[in-house]
């Protein structure tokens, strides 16, 4: 096992001070409130409020998506644990006004289990809440139990839609079908191709053999599929691609898709860029149609040397809300732009 | 305070479970770093530390109450998948002994099986499915049976005590269909679950506090028997 560092004084520490940087550096976006990610100039109250809550550890997601065209408030947990269901109460209760909260929430059991209790005793003084439960995650369960499925990388695509959508004035009805519209056309495979290191206690949190790649690694490094012995760039893309378009299904990837690679904060700039390139080229070689295409690090764990596919069947409203202009500290577009 | 013997129990089992999971969380740790992130030991330690705290300052000094109380501090202070079934679990115990001055053996078993029913509700989870309900649930089912025959409070309680720390034990075999160590290659065969074992840690203190009980509640009656 590798020595543990000594940076920082346990995991609250280093969460913590992640969170002052994030709403330091970003204060005309984002502002800490009771512990709370709050935009700074508030959405008017005449417009649905998002919010979420989510375990730290994967910065920028979701501190960095919060403000303008996406969330309102981020109700952050310790490290890798959601938040208590009293501190997700107190940030609905924050969040209340006539037009409603919709309540987020990536599919994972603590997020579930704190949201479920959070809603059985929160009455809010003004207008309703409705709870959107998403996954995204092929490798986590199978097609005909899609509602299993984990939510990883891929629910960008549904938090920029529905953030785009609540702030063009979309009711609570309206923004929670959409939510399960998005997460229904979206689908997500990751990998790893090497390991995370714990900053606090030094160990690893994946374990990868040298120039091998796990198929269908998820957003705490937890492995779950089969292995590819020193694959190419081509072999790694293709056996995250095949999956996902065969679970698309024949009807949705006759459309234009959107892509997202989502870098789990271990990739080299150099070598994102060049994945994204590869998925790009394959995806023309099979015939679809990406219109649409982002890559970064969208939603990480630690220094996971590890990347993630995701695909949206677009329609014609799915891509004007995604082009709508965005600006989160970790997230800001000036409206996309067809792919090249 | 100046608290009643059923009170001064809970309290007891409250500090107790909170000592004994602090013991156990390096086993804790390495039973959560093969499946889960490792943290499972120190989030159950802090919460059982912070129901511990608020239950010493309890205003209503009712055993029921305290327990309650104890529950609600759990859950403030615990997130994750383990904060709200535990706070489930303080909860419903507490529940089950209402407002009673005295533990009785019906009270705490009505209590257990809601709170097995409860956390299987909640945590969508089956019994046999790897998780902390492995253990619950054989507890919850021990003290049923004790309470339809005529064993005392602490009897059926180290019963059920002994038939939850088999059920975690016997987690290691079972593959694990819920939450992170069901997406292991393994499925978590081969180990066993941290949540069962901290339940059966959890309940064992609940137990011995409760035998403490029974034996301080004869040891009155003696004494007021022989000075009358």
């Amino acid at each position: 096992m590798q020595q543990s560092q000594r940076l920082w004084d346990g995991p609250d520490v280093l969460t913590q001070a992640a969170l002052a940087g994030y709403t330091r550096a970003f204060g005309h976006l984002i502002r800490l409130d009771e512990g709370r990610i709050v935009r700074t100039t508030p959405k008017p109250s005449d417009r649905v409020a998002l919010v979420i809550g989510n375990g730290l550890g994967h910065e920028p997601a979701m501190v960095g998506m919060v403000g303008p065209g996406l969330f309102d408030i981020n109700v952050p947990g310790r490290l890798f644990e959601a938040p208590p269901a009293s501190r997700l109460q107190a940030g609905l209760a924050a969040a209340d006004r006539d037009a409603g909260v919709l309540l987020c929430v990536s599919n994972h059991s603590g997020d579930v289990l704190n949201a479920d209790m959070a809603l059985e005793d929160h009455q809010p003084e003004r207008g309703p809440v409705e709870m959107a439960i998403l996954g995204d995650d092929v490798a986590s369960a199978p097609p005909d139990r899609r509602e299993d499925r984990r939510g990883t990388a891929g629910l960008l695509f549904v938090w920029k839609i529905v953030g785009a959508a609540a702030e063009a004035g979309y009711d609570l009805t309206a923004c929670r079908d959409l939510a399960a519209r998005v997460a229904d056309r979206t689908r997500t495979l990751g990998a790893a191709m090497g390991s995370a290191t714990h900053p606090i206690t030094g160990e690893q949190l994946v374990e990868v053999s040298n120039g091998q790649a796990v198929i269908g690694t998820g957003v705490h490094g937890e492995a779950a599929g089969s292995t590819l012995d020193h694959p190419t760039a081509q072999q790694l893309v293709r056996a995250l691609l095949d999956p996902l378009l065969d679970d698309l299904g024949e009807a949705r990837r006759s459309g234009p898709v959107a892509l997202v690679l989502n870098d789990a904060g271990g990739v080299a700039p150099t070598e994102r860029a060049a994945l994204a390139g590869v998925a790009l080229q394959e995806l023309e070689a099979q015939g679809i149609q990406v219109t649409r295409s982002w890559f970064g690090q969208y939603a990480t764990t630690f220094n996971l040397r590890g990347i993630a596919l995701s695909l949206l069947a677009l329609d014609d409203e799915l891509q004007d809300l995604y082009d709508a202009p965005c600006q989160g500290a970790a997230l800001a577009s000036h409206g996309s732009g067809p792919v090249g | 305070m100046a608290e009643s013997p059923a009170t001064a129990s809970i309290l007891r089992f409250l500090s107790a479970a909170s000592t004994a999971l602090d013991a156990a969380r390096d086993h804790l740790h390495e039973l959560d770093a093969t499946l889960g992130d490792g943290d499972h030991g120190d989030a159950i330690t802090a919460g059982f530390a912070a129901a511990n705290n608020a239950a010493a300052s309890a205003t209503d000094e009712r055993p029921g109450a305290v327990l309650h109380h104890a529950g609600r501090a759990l859950a403030d202070q615990m997130g994750g998948a383990a904060g709200p079934l535990y706070a489930t679990v303080l909860r419903a115990l507490a529940d089950g002994i209402g407002d009673a001055e005295q533990l009785e053996l019906d009270n705490i078993a009505v209590g257990a099986r809601a709170a097995s029913d409860t956390v299987a509700r909640r945590g969508r989870v089956s019994d046999g499915d790897g998780s902390l309900l492995d253990a619950l649930e054989p507890f919850a089912a021990c003290l049923e049976r004790h309470a339809s025959g005529d064993s005392s409070l602490s009897e059926a309680l180290a019963d059920a005590a002994d038939a939850a720390d088999r059920g975690a034990l016997a987690t290691t075999d079972r593959p694990k269909r819920r939450g992170r160590a069901s997406s292991h290659p393994s499925q978590g065969v081969g180990a066993q679950d941290p949540g069962a074992r901290s339940l059966a840690i959890v309940v064992r203190a609940l137990a011995d506090a409760l035998v403490e009980h029974a034996t301080a509640t004869t040891e009155n009656s003696r004494l007021r028997e022989s000075h009358p």
